[in-house]
């Protein structure tokens, strides 16, 4: 449980998961999860694309509860190095808000044994740029070779999270940013 | 402009105002109305912020008790009518944080709750800080309630709930049992206390004498900790919103659930709204309407971003509204609304006093009709054919005109009716229609008209009262169309071929109104205003007639079809026209009109004649063949003039005072003005025209609310600025700002004034004065002339001539080189003189040089009697010419003499001047002398230096100092 990355056990303790990490027969129920996110801007005069396999989460078999965090300085592949500067500096402030997390409830259960593809919702707070929103999403979970996928899509609104955008760049980035993330569990 | 191009503006307008934007969607508005059994057509009306607001955060909306829309934007509240009216309480609260929670905790008082915990109260149009009691709530407020002992309620996102009672606030808390701190939704309950939606399912929270007390409440077939999200209320059950199984009711006294949606399938649901029984939920691309009672069925998915909708609400009308996060306020709005009654050949409408029967007179009896469910219900009276409805005096008692059968004083709640026949003096059973007021009704038959008190008759005998009108009061025909009495119980009446008759009260004969329709047919005749009568002609259409004119103005308007069955007047401007498949809205003051048609879904509308009823909400039915319309009574505002205000007025970014009249100053000409105008329908189609009176002559025509203008000059003008909904400005509205830029200061009377008499006054002297250089100078020159002639006259003395002359002939014998000598000498003397004489000064050393020539020449005449001595070294100066000269020459002249008694004079150059000293011998017969001498001497120096020369004397000396010049 020591290599737990450190903003997890930040998150784990405001989820009131604390008590399962010190306990080490709760801790067993944990499941942990990694996986690759990107994101997607398609606006008439620039299309953004940019990935982090810095993905990582963790689900709470007792709680039935996850959290999900990335490093925003760990998007990579924009369509040059200054957009990357940009994006850390100007749009995410990562500086401020170093995290994107994701956590909360899953709502649908996980049948861990089952061999049909199922999805599944969950409730979560977003927490980007210091912005808290709450939101219900689908995520889809695959089986292959044994192990357990998960993938899902969804749309972030800048506006939502005070991100603000010169009217310049209007043409450029879209408000409504696509979240693609795809990952798998690792027991 | 002819009808036709009028047409098809009409229609080019509504096809470009409805479809894409507006989204055409049909649905059903009424609880149990399908659309797919009336075939219905709403509109998505969005509402007019954007024009009002810079910004697109709409956050949240609350509709208080009063129906007053409460809208928060981060540019403040905007409290609006639903319709026209609109106030805003501009805020930086708004912009700072996101407004989740509102409510009203008093009549006019609301409170709104932040996503960061704090709260805000609008009291009276105030906004302020609502100030707590306790620490304030540090998350996200979720919902405000406010139970009916005064409590209020707040659930927040992950603190649990607060309760601020009179004295104290108390915290519910895991402690007490609330197992999870994240509450979704929360409303007050039937039992006193609340209920909780949390994402570990449903509580009961209750204060008992002030004592907490948390229940789980366990709902049946659901998950022990399911998420509920939402939690409404429907009468005496509630509606819930389960993660697990959807939307569901669920009703307290049975613990009983039932699902709502079958067809739900997990779909993520937005927003939910409930009022009464009808029930609206959003999801991500679609919305369903639906009843509690019957579940939701029907779902459309409209081409519409529903994602960004921020808040729902279901007014008291039904009327579904939404608020989408840039768009703003959006509303469901069905102008016509049809409810089918097949083989009833609807005649008169009467909507009861309990706002929710409408009695329908049909040619086959009275019928209830449900305006909610459209379900028909009939009544004991079946046997008779309905011309008209009147309501009497007394409660749920009405006069029904039947066709055949006479009066009846009918009950439609008891059923109660009495006959009023030939047999009780009518003139006649076949009853066309009645009109009258809380004294007298008056009935038009076959046989005349009559007049009767409007009171339970009695029917034993002949009526008492009754006042029978025939064509011995010449009425000219028995067809009559349409009676009105007036306030002052004039009568009017509408026939079939023979205009418009009026019998003034207290007169006995009928007269025709107006010659020119003696022979025309009017269907219908409707007063407004005391000095106007709108009539309806069949192939005319509607025309207005004005108090004391003997001619009619006929309004241009849609005929299709030889002109209007039936028409009814909304308001005092509005009038509603039926025909055989469309209405007409004419706006009376604009003469604009507008036509709605099959678009929206009126194909199948065959108007009876003279039977539109306007019920007390303003709604009009129409009655038809086989069916009733019920037109909106919004649709009014489709037809009136954009509501238009100024913003701001800015020069550079800063606000101005908007008041009328404002004077700026001569450097505020670098004006903008904002304006902004809001049309029920479309606001999206507004245009302007603005024109600065005093500055330009032609309009400016502009999409945008927006006139800007640069240098101004000073003066007077006037903005007047129209909003129209049409390119052409019919049907437009009109404001105008007035207002004066000074002139700078420079330019002002007082200014003007002052600046001038200081110029008269600075000419007048500088005038005086250089008249007095003028003359000082000419006195100058002519004393310059005198001197330079006096000089002359002295330099070129015959008595120093004759000497000389004299000499140089005693010289030329006696030592004839000395003789050649002197007249170079004398020679030089005069050259000099002639030389030197214009200059004003010299040098000094030229001057001695002079002053030794002219030495050496008097020397060769008085030999030793005359002594010169030098001194001083100082040469480098200057000096008025042949001043030392004349000196000498005086020296000469006053004195006497001798080889006993000779003459030194001493001449002596320092830095105080040149000092000229001679030895003191006057001559005894001198007579007078005209001191012309020194006095030349002492001008010359005064136009020269402002240094003068000394003169003094004493017993052996005459000394003169001149000053040196530098």
């Amino acid at each position: 449980m020591l290599e737990l990355n450190q903003s997890i056990k930040k998150i784990l303790v405001c989820l009131g998961l604390f008590q399962a990490l010190s306990n080490p027969e709760v801790c067993g129920q944990n499941i942990k999860l990694r996986g690759k996110i990107d994101f997607y801007s398609k606006a008439p005069q620039e299309e953004i694309k940019a990935i982090s396999d810095k993905l990582n989460g963790l689900i709470n078999l007792h709680e039935n509860s996850f959290a999900f965090v990335v490093d925003i300085n760990s998007f990579d592949g924009f369509n040059n190095p200054l957009q990357k500067i940009h994006f850390n500096e100007n749009y995410m402030e990562s500086g401020l808000y170093p995290q994107a997390r994701f956590y909360g409830k899953i709502i649908d259960q996980i049948n861990y044994d089952l061999i049909e593809d199922e999805t599944i919702r969950v409730k979560g707070n977003f927490d980007i740029h210091g912005v808290v929103q709450e939101r219900i999403i689908s995520v889809r979970i695959t089986r292959k070779n044994r192990l357990l996928h998960f993938e899902s899509e969804f749309f972030l609104s800048l506006e939502d999270f005070k991100i603000s955008v010169p009217r310049i760049v209007h043409q450029k980035l879209s408000t409504e940013i696509k979240v693609h993330v795809k990952g798998r569990f690792t027991k | 402009m002819s009808i036709k191009s009028y047409q098809q503006k009409l229609k080019s307008m509504l096809k470009v105002a409805l479809p894409s934007k507006w989204t055409f969607i049909a649905c059903m508005l009424w609880c149990n109305l399908l659309m797919s059994q009336y075939g219905l057509q709403s509109i998505l009306v969005k509402h007019p912020f954007q024009a009002l607001t810079a910004r697109t955060g709409y956050q949240n909306m609350y509709q208080d008790s009063k129906g007053w829309f409460y809208i928060a934007t981060s540019d403040g509240i905007i409290q609006y009518d639903g319709i026209n009216e609109w106030f805003i309480q501009h805020s930086e609260i708004t912009a700072e944080h996101h407004i989740s929670a509102v409510a009203e905790i008093a009549e006019g008082v609301l409170l709104f709750g932040c996503n960061d915990g704090s709260l805000y109260s609008i009291n009276d149009r105030i906004l302020s800080e609502w100030k707590l009691k306790s620490t304030p709530v540090k998350v996200a407020i979720s919902k405000i309630e406010v139970d009916s002992n005064k409590n209020v309620w707040l659930a927040t996102k992950g603190e649990g709930v607060y309760v601020y009672t009179q004295k104290e606030c108390l915290h519910f808390e895991v402690a007490d049992g609330l197992k999870d701190l994240n509450i979704n939704d929360m409303i007050v309950s039937n039992h006193g206390g609340v209920l909780v939606a949390s994402d570990r399912g449903l509580y009961q929270l209750e204060l008992q004498s002030n004592q907490k007390k948390c229940n789980r409440v366990h709902l049946p077939s659901l998950p022990e900790e399911d998420i509920i999200q939402n939690i409404l209320p429907a009468n005496n059950s509630y509606v819930l919103n389960s993660l697990s199984k959807g939307p569901l009711v669920w009703n307290p006294k049975d613990n009983g659930i039932k699902i709502l949606w079958p067809a739900w399938n997990k779909r993520n649901i937005l927003k939910m709204a409930v009022y009464n029984k009808l029930l609206f939920i959003l999801t991500e691309h679609s919305y369903v309407f639906g009843t509690v009672d019957e579940g939701l069925t029907k779902c459309k998915d409209p081409n519409i971003e529903f994602k960004s909708v921020e808040s729902v609400t279901i007014d008291k009308m039904h009327n579904v509204w939404l608020l989408h996060k840039s768009k703003g306020l959006l509303s469901f709005y069905t102008p016509v609304l049809q409810y089918n009654l097949e083989n009833l050949n609807v005649q008169c409408l009467y909507l009861d006093t309990s706002r929710q029967i409408l009695l329908t007179g049909t040619t086959h009896g009275l019928y209830f009709m449900d305006i909610h469910t459209g379900k028909i219900v009939n009544t004991s009276l079946l046997e008779y054919n309905l011309n008209s409805i009147f309501p009497s005096t007394e409660a749920h008692w009405i006069w029904l005109a039947s066709y055949g059968k006479g009066l009846i004083y009918y009950n439609y709640m008891s059923g109660q009716q009495i006959s009023v026949t030939k047999n009780q003096g009518l003139p006649d059973n076949n009853l066309l229609q009645i009109t009258g007021n809380d004294r007298y009704i008056w009935i038009s038959t076959l046989g005349g008209i009559v007049r009767m008190q409007n009171r339970r008759p009695d029917t034993k005998n002949v009526l008492e009262n009754i006042q029978v009108y025939t064509q011995k009061q010449q009425l000219p025909t028995n067809f009559i169309y349409q009676i009105v009495a007036d306030s002052s119980h004039n009568l009017y009446v509408a026939s079939d071929g023979y205009g418009i008759s009026y019998l003034e009260n207290g007169e006995s004969n009928f007269r025709p109104l107006i010659s020119e329709l003696s022979a025309t047919s009017i269907l219908s005749i409707e007063q407004i205003r005391k000095d106007r009568m709108i009539i309806n002609a069949p192939k005319k259409g509607i025309g207005i007639i004005h108090a004391g004119v003997d001619t009619i103005h006929w309004l241009q308007s849609d005929l299709r079809y030889g002109g209007f069955e039936s028409n009814c007047l909304l308001n005092d401007s509005v009038l509603l026209a039926a025909s055989i498949g469309y209405i007409t809205i004419i706006n009376l003051n604009s003469e604009y009109s507008l036509t709605l048609d099959e678009e929206l879904g009126l194909s199948d509308l065959r108007p009876s004649v003279n039977a539109i009823y306007k019920d007390p909400f303003g709604v009009a039915w129409i009655a038809c063949q086989n069916n009733v319309y019920r037109v909106s009574q919004k649709i009014v505002n489709t037809i009136q003039a954009p509501q238009f205000s100024f913003k701001k007025i800015q020069q550079f970014e800063k606000n101005l005072p908007m008041i009328q009249g404002a004077v700026f100053n001569s450097d505020q000409n670098q004006l903008s003005f904002d304006f902004a105008a809001i049309h029920y329908l479309a606001t999206d189609h507004l245009q302007y025209k603005f024109i600065l009176e005093g500055y330009e002559k032609t309009w400016h025509y502009a999409k945008e609310g927006k006139a800007s203008y640069s240098n101004l000059n000073p003066g007077t003008y006037t903005l007047v600025v129209q909003a129209s909904t049409d390119k052409s400005f019919i049907c437009k509205s009109q404001i105008q700002y007035a207002f004066t830029i000074q002139p700078p200061f420079w330019k002002r009377w007082w200014f003007i004034l002052l600046a001038s008499s200081i110029l008269i006054v600075c000419f007048r002297y500088g005038i005086r004065y250089r008249e007095k250089q003028r003359i000082k100078a000419e006195e100058t020159k002519r004393k310059t002339a005198e001197l330079e002639f006096e000089l002359l006259k002295n330099q070129v003395n015959p008595h120093f001539l004759f000497n000389s002359f004299n000499s140089l002939i005693a010289l030329i014998e006696e030592n004839p080189g000395k003789a050649i000598e002197f007249t170079d000498k004398l020679s030089d003397y005069f050259r000099n003189m002639m030389f030197y004489r214009d200059q004003p000064l010299i040098e000094l050393r030229e001057e001695i040089k002079l002053l030794q020539n002219y030495f050496d020449l008097l020397k060769l005449r008085f030999s030793e009697n005359i002594n010169l001595k030098l001194t001083g070294e100082d040469y480098n100066c200057k000096i008025a010419p042949l001043t030392l000269q004349l000196l000498l020459e005086n020296a000469i002249k006053h004195n006497d003499f001798s080889k006993l008694k000779p003459m030194f004079i001493f001449v002596d150059i320092n830095e105080r001047g040149i000092l000229f000293k001679n030895t003191l011998n006057r001559k005894k017969n001198m007579k007078d002398s005209t001191g012309f001498g020194l006095e030349s001497i002492r001008i010359r120096y005064q136009l020269l230096t402002d240094k003068s020369i000394s003169v003094s004397q004493d017993d052996h000396y005459f000394t003169v100092i001149v000053p040196a010049i530098n």
